[in-house]
């Protein structure tokens, strides 16, 4: 997936302290920066990165804010009331999976310079070195002939990292931020925005009949969670103006609401064109296995028993197992009933479901 | 195989498996299961869609942990937890709040209420992960 990422510019002479407590982030932060050729250190805690920059001289330093015993904030402190220009110079970003304003307010009221969220990518990190390292250290490097990068270089490295570009076009989603929230886990990523894609009729709907019916703690709850998923699979802007709306809702500026939720909506459905190439198959398509009253009573069965233990994945792959069949249209709507009812987590309507159609299998 | 999902989702004897149980509520299935796949690998994960279903739940389960969210209709989080509170055997397990981004106001309010940590939306898998294994690392160490 990572393969052929070339930086945009190389800084040999820089020194980086990546501080992080958790060893798998601070190989994957290594194996970004590699690409730069800078001299990176790391240290797994927030007493070891403060002898690391008493002894060395660094450029800058990435800071993990969530760490035990010392966290980040703490670390930086520590560095800031330290003797010495340097420390108070050498510019500390903080990398963290929250940035609400306090968060943020505390970084700066720590002495930290700027923050990265995390999980950190190429993206982030060359964000950040941008912004942060000395421009006498940087050279540029690559193909690239110009220090600046043009719009066209950041896309193209952007397709790099999406690994096959003509892949991953989705209009109103910028993917990378999007599989960067499932750790680059492309199927983990597609499982969602499959989920995201087949909820948005019926959730656009919930939205307009709140609206219709001037239901402000329904449109505020629905609007919230727009907010939340729709970030997470990078659909950024409309994340944007559902935050918006859910603070027009919750202050009752009605009216703003009445406007502008059309165009949230027009956005939202848009998505689902966008989504439905991406969208991971439903096993329905494959060829079918001759119905087999048996064995369909027997996974039936076990679907039963998972929904007893509330276990929604292991029903998701038995519904598998049951799509693989072939039925007459009387029984696809238990089926389907069922499906949906997994689909929302609605353990009782799907048990419901299996106890009329295991009956009615009987009855045959 | 069915055996093997009785057993290991025996609700009583707590552990078949190794894995830590946890229990995610919230009303967004999308949510839900983005969750869900994040913790999976790791954990034995439970997800439910409503804070009414959740109280039903705990009545024949006890997870190690559980993420609540905060904003849901009917038996919102603060209802939730005040029921996981106020029952025997419920009332160690840590829970921790789920919030949606910048509502620096609901953190406050969901503070306010005690909860063992707070998680804001969305999150990515890897913080997510981090943040849990931190967790249940202190709560060794501390001897529960």
């Amino acid at each position: 997936m990572a393969k052929g990422f070339q930086a945009a510019f190389t800084a040999p002479e820089v020194r980086l302290l990546v501080v992080d407590d958790n060893h798998v982030n601070l190989k994957v932060a290594e194996g970004i920066l590699k690409a730069y050729q800078m001299n990176v250190d790391t240290a797994d805690s927030g007493e070891r990165a403060i002898e690391m920059v008493e002894r060395y001289q660094y450029d800058l330093i990435l800071m993990d804010h969530m760490m035990p015993e010392m966290n980040g904030v703490d670390t930086a402190r520590r560095i800031r009331s330290m003797q010495g220009k340097r420390f108070q110079e050498v510019p500390i970003i903080a990398l963290s999976a929250d940035d609400s304003e306090s968060v943020r307010a505390m970084f700066l009221e720590a002495g930290m310079n700027d923050y990265a969220s995390k999980p950190i990518g190429r993206r982030t990190i060359d964000t950040v070195l941008c912004r942060w390292l000395p421009k006498d250290k940087v050279i540029p490097g690559g193909d690239a002939e110009e220090k600046t990068e043009t719009k066209e270089e950041k896309s193209d490295q952007k397709k790099q990292e999406e690994g096959s570009p003509a892949e991953w076009h989705m209009e109103g989603i910028d993917v990378a931020a999007g599989k960067e929230y499932f750790g680059n886990d492309e199927i983990m990523y597609r499982e969602v925005l499959s989920d995201y894609m087949d909820n948005i009729e019926e959730r656009a709907k919930t939205i307009e009949q709140a609206v219709s019916e001037s239901n402000i703690e329904t449109y505020v709850i629905e609007t919230h969670s727009l907010k939340s998923t729709s970030k997470s699979i990078g659909a950024l802007s409309l994340s944007q103006l559902a935050e918006e709306l859910e603070v027009c809702g919750k202050s009752g500026e009605w009216e703003t609401v009445v406007a502008k939720t059309p165009v949230l909506l027009s956005m939202y459905r848009g998505l689902y064109d966008a989504i439905a190439p991406y969208r991971i198959a439903k096993e329905e398509e494959g060829e079918k296995k001759a119905f087999c009253k048996d064995e369909i009573l027997s996974l039936l069965e076990r679907l039963y028993e998972s929904m007893e233990a509330y276990d929604s994945a292991q029903g998701e792959d038995l519904l598998k197992e049951l799509s693989e069949y072939e039925y007459e249209q009387k029984w696809l709507s238990y089926r389907d009933k069922i499906s949906k009812a997994i689909g929302r987590f609605d353990y009782d309507i799907c048990k419901e479901t299996i106890r009329e159609w295991k009956e009615a299998l009987h009855g045959i | 195989m069915s055996e093997n999902i009785s057993k290991q989702f025996d609700g009583q004897s707590k552990d078949m498996s190794e894995k830590k149980h946890i229990l995610i509520v919230d009303d967004d299935p999308v949510a839900l299961k983005a969750l869900r796949y994040c913790l999976q690998d790791k954990y034995r994960v439970s997800a439910i869609n409503s804070g009414k279903a959740a109280v039903d739940f705990l009545l024949n389960f006890v997870p190690d942990l559980i993420l609540l969210d905060y904003m849901m209709p009917m038996f919102n989080g603060a209802t939730v937890l005040k029921i996981i509170r106020s029952k025997e055997k419920t009332k160690d397990i840590p829970v921790f709040f789920l919030t949606g981004q910048a509502d620096v106001d609901t953190v406050k309010e969901c503070l306010s209420l005690h909860p063992s940590g707070y998680i804001v939306k969305p999150i990515s898998s890897v913080a997510l992960l981090e943040k849990l294994e931190t967790f249940f690392e202190e709560q060794n160490k501390t001897g529960e």
